[in-house]
């Protein structure tokens, strides 16, 4: 006997890769303005299972952050902000 | 032939006039190698994200050139033998150049300078980027576009960030 589909607790959204989903978007460690979505304030890379992306567009991601760190466009690790 | 291209950040104190002298020579080692340079495109002073060498701006300086492991040996060495340049740093876009479609390119990207069109370069932007390079022909206006429409925007944005630190 089947059993009955067991309700959800929470309704999650399903995430969509974002450049999958709309390909004119290009990932490119010159344009730090695109990146910075994919970082916390902090900083960080925000992981695959937050941000929805696809393997293959983290990776080229990831990438492209990295290069623009170390040519100081985008923070290793920035500040907080102190109110 | 390989592609490569090289971000370099000067230091933003210095004069005008030693830019052209640095850049001089930077555009020579190019040829000794039998390299070809694309393009040297100067983004401008823009904030940068940590202090190098107790700077917190820096005059960013992009250099697009074909050429093998040899020249771009030279040219970092040269670089880092430099103390006007902060920082430095060299990716590879390329693995196998066409010359054919390079020409093009940077014929295109002659041709593109004198036209004051920024809005309908500016939009067709995201689609040629990135992949699309080894076309070739919407490569060159695009990225040229690309530095002139994110700088300003960029550093504001930046600015307003600093503010609020």
């Amino acid at each position: 006997m089947a059993r009955p589909k067991r309700k959800r607790r929470l309704f999650r959204r399903r995430k969509v890769c974002r450049f999958c989903a709309d390909t004119s978007l290009s990932i490119d460690y010159k344009d730090p303005r695109t990146l910075r979505f994919f970082t916390t304030e902090r900083g960080k890379i925000i992981p695959r299972r937050v941000s929805g992306n696809c393997a293959k567009h983290q990776r080229e991601l990831t990438r492209a952050i990295k290069r623009a760190r170390t040519i100081a466009l985008m923070p290793y690790a920035a500040t907080l902000r102190h109110y | 032939m390989r592609r490569y291209e090289t971000v370099f950040i000067l230091n933003p104190e210095l004069p005008e006039d030693q830019h052209k002298l640095l850049f001089d020579k930077l555009n020579g080692l190019v040829p000794e190698d039998q390299g070809t340079l694309v393009k040297l495109d100067e983004w401008g002073q823009k904030r940068l994200a940590y202090e190098i060498k107790k700077h917190t701006r820096g005059y960013y300086v992009l250099m697009d050139f074909c050429g093998d492991g040899a020249l771009v040996h030279e040219i970092e060495r040269n670089l880092r033998l430099d103390d006007r340049v902060l920082k430095y740093m060299t990716v590879l876009k390329d693995n196998a150049v066409d010359m054919e479609a390079l020409e093009a390119e940077m014929e295109a990207a002659k041709e593109q300078t004198p036209r004051p069109e920024p809005v309908e370069e500016a939009s067709g932007e995201g689609e040629e980027k990135g992949d699309s390079e080894p076309t070739g022909t919407g490569e060159a206006p695009v990225s040229e576009a690309d530095p002139s429409e994110n700088t300003p925007e960029t550093s504001n944005q930046e600015e307003q960030e600093n503010g609020t630190t």
